[in-house]
């Protein structure tokens, strides 16, 4: 079966020459940012295979070496030119006959992915699946980014070794950001198996008035976009605040249907997301992308549309309580 | 000591709270918390130490995005960004406004179809619209365009790119947070049907389609001074 097992090791591969071309300057910011990618490779190339107590230290190690990398960037190696903000082309020349073989590599990556997803559940050998049902969306976005690659790589002819190179250097422009999302899964693993999801939920209903079906809807809809902005991700939210107030209020005593009351919960959970530095791969790693200095600049440019979307949806679910709630004596 | 610990647990989440308002590093704020969290629980430091490398390890699969960058990188370097603002220009997009617009639209099509792969800030904001964006801000001020408002053009590009996908792919029926939603709902022995929740996502596509159309003439009206 095809699994993500040789995706790691590949991408582990990949970090590991990170870190080999960004010690290459020999100095003290180098060896820290070598030694933090180093790390990230040993948790893709050998987590399988090192005990849980040792990649905790890998995280450890990363955590402490990230605190020290952000005060330096590091800008010195030659390849560094080729990904600044917007790189000028090697050659200027005919840029315009370039569009297309510029632009379809990049479109054949959706293209792909998606061909993959609807084909791989037919892809059998022996009645059982070639490949891992439960990553077929990692499996064929990384097949469908292979493929646009060497569709470039075709049209393109670049010299060896620069898609790595261009694309490392890409990777310590973004810096420890890239690794956050990861990291938050974590958190929210470990606040699963800590039992914070249930503390939380059980502090909720002790402070909500009962009976009250606009402090139950605030309660339940900036419950959703706060404790969302908090671990950086409404998945992690949804479980905790549906089960706490959604279910045994909204939907139980109230009389809301149910589906209105989870999907709009949800929405309020994705304003909250919008709105924080915490959900890292949306709101900071683009900040380090597009260059920006101000780190809240793309936070700042969702706010209206968070505010605007989270007060419609608590009034829309408020609304409903009109129409569709008969409140339990 | 009790399986779920007690309310002491939450100051886990304290951590958080106190981290990002001393403006720490994230990544020093989250492990931290991590550490915390099941140390607060009553477990052991190496029990705690082991949790995080556990979950970690579990979570690698959601890093496969970054399998991308060896591609954006060459196509940067064979002038996609340059290419991109030529794009502006045939495809007559007067303002950055139109840009986004666009963008906008497509995207959220495309999230509500199931395409979410078409969009992200790797895959197309860095490459494609952002230069996009400030090349259409370039030509409209004939040339005047600052750094700061440049980098407001880039921010609105990725914000875009956001605000069109969350508020857009919850329409589709088998996106994840659908799948979420149905599976929480019946652990809790409730069954509806996805197209239910689905359908209560269209009011947050309109309204977000609403406000930021606001946005974008407001981002125009700006430039034009």
């Amino acid at each position: 079966m095809i699994g993500m097992g040789a995706i790691y090791t590949g991408l582990g591969l990949f970090f590991f020459y990170t870190a080999y071309s960004a010690s290459r300057g020999r100095t003290w910011n180098g060896a820290v940012v070598g030694g933090f990618w180093g790390l990230y490779g040993l948790n893709f190339f050998a987590g399988s295979a090192l005990s849980d107590f040792s990649n905790g230290l890998i995280i450890i190690g990363m955590t402490l070496l990230a605190v020290f990398m952000r005060a330096q960037p590091s800008t010195q190696t030659v390849v560094e030119a080729a990904p600044a903000i917007f790189p000028e082309p090697a050659g200027k020349a005919a840029i315009k006959s370039a569009m297309p073989r510029l632009l379809v590599p990049l479109l054949i990556v959706p293209a792909v992915a998606v061909l993959f997803v609807l084909v791989a559940p037919w892809v059998q050998w022996h009645r059982q699946p070639l490949i891992d049902p439960k990553r077929t969306n990692q499996i064929g976005y990384v097949i469908a980014t292979l493929a646009g690659l060497a569709v470039a790589w075709w049209r393109l002819r670049p010299p060896a070794g620069l898609p790595f190179a261009s694309g490392s250097a890409l990777v310590r422009r973004v810096g420890w950001p890239l690794v956050l999302p990861q990291i938050l899964a974590m958190l929210g693993g470990v606040y699963m198996g800590a039992g914070v999801n249930h503390q939380l939920s059980t502090l909720l209903t002790a402070i909500l008035p009962a009976g009250n079906e606009l402090a139950a809807v605030l309660g339940y809809t900036t419950g959703m976009m706060m404790v969302s902005a908090l671990v950086g991700n409404a998945f992690a939210a949804f479980p905790i605040l549906f089960g706490a107030l959604g279910l045994p209020v909204l939907v139980e005593s109230f009389g809301l249907p149910p589906a209105p009351v989870a999907a709009i919960g949800m929405l309020c959970g994705f304003s909250g997301t919008l709105l924080t530095p915490m959900a890292v791969n949306f709101n900071i790693v683009p900040v380090s992308l597009l260059g920006l200095r101000d780190r809240f600049a793309v936070i700042r440019a969702q706010i209206p549309a968070a505010i605007f979307v989270f007060t419609g949806n608590t009034l829309l679910l408020y609304a409903l309580t009109f129409f569709e709630g008969h409140p339990s004596p | 000591m009790g399986d779920h610990g007690s309310w002491i647990t939450l100051l886990g989440l304290g951590v958080i709270v106190a981290g990002v308002a001393a403006r720490l590093n994230i990544l020093l704020v989250v492990t931290a918390s991590a550490l915390v969290t099941p140390l607060l629980a009553g477990r052991t430091p190496y029990e705690a130490v082991a949790m995080l490398g556990r979950y970690a390890t579990s979570s690698r699969y959601i890093s496969v995005m970054w399998t991308i960058l060896p591609l954006i990188g060459l196509l940067e370097w064979a002038g996609l960004s340059a290419a991109a603002r030529g794009l502006v220009s045939r495809l007559s997009l007067k303002t950055p406004g139109h840009v986004l617009r666009g963008y906008f639209l497509m995207r959220q099509i495309a999230a509500a179809l199931g395409l979410t792969s078409l969009g992200g800030q790797v895959q197309m904001v860095r490459p494609l619209i952002a230069p996009m964006a400030e090349e259409a801000g370039r030509a409209m001020t004939n040339g005047t365009l600052t750094k700061e408002e440049g980098e407001m053009l880039r921010a609105a590009a990725a914000a875009t790119d956001n605000v069109a996908g969350f508020f857009g792919e919850d329409i589709f029926l088998a996106v994840a947070s659908i799948l979420l939603m149905q599976a929480v709902l019946e652990a809790n022995g409730v069954q509806v049907s996805p197209w239910q929740l689905s359908f209560w996502a269209i009011p947050s596509a309109l309204m977000a389609l609403t406000v930021s159309w606001i946005c974008f003439r407001r981002l125009d009206r700006r430039l034009r001074r």
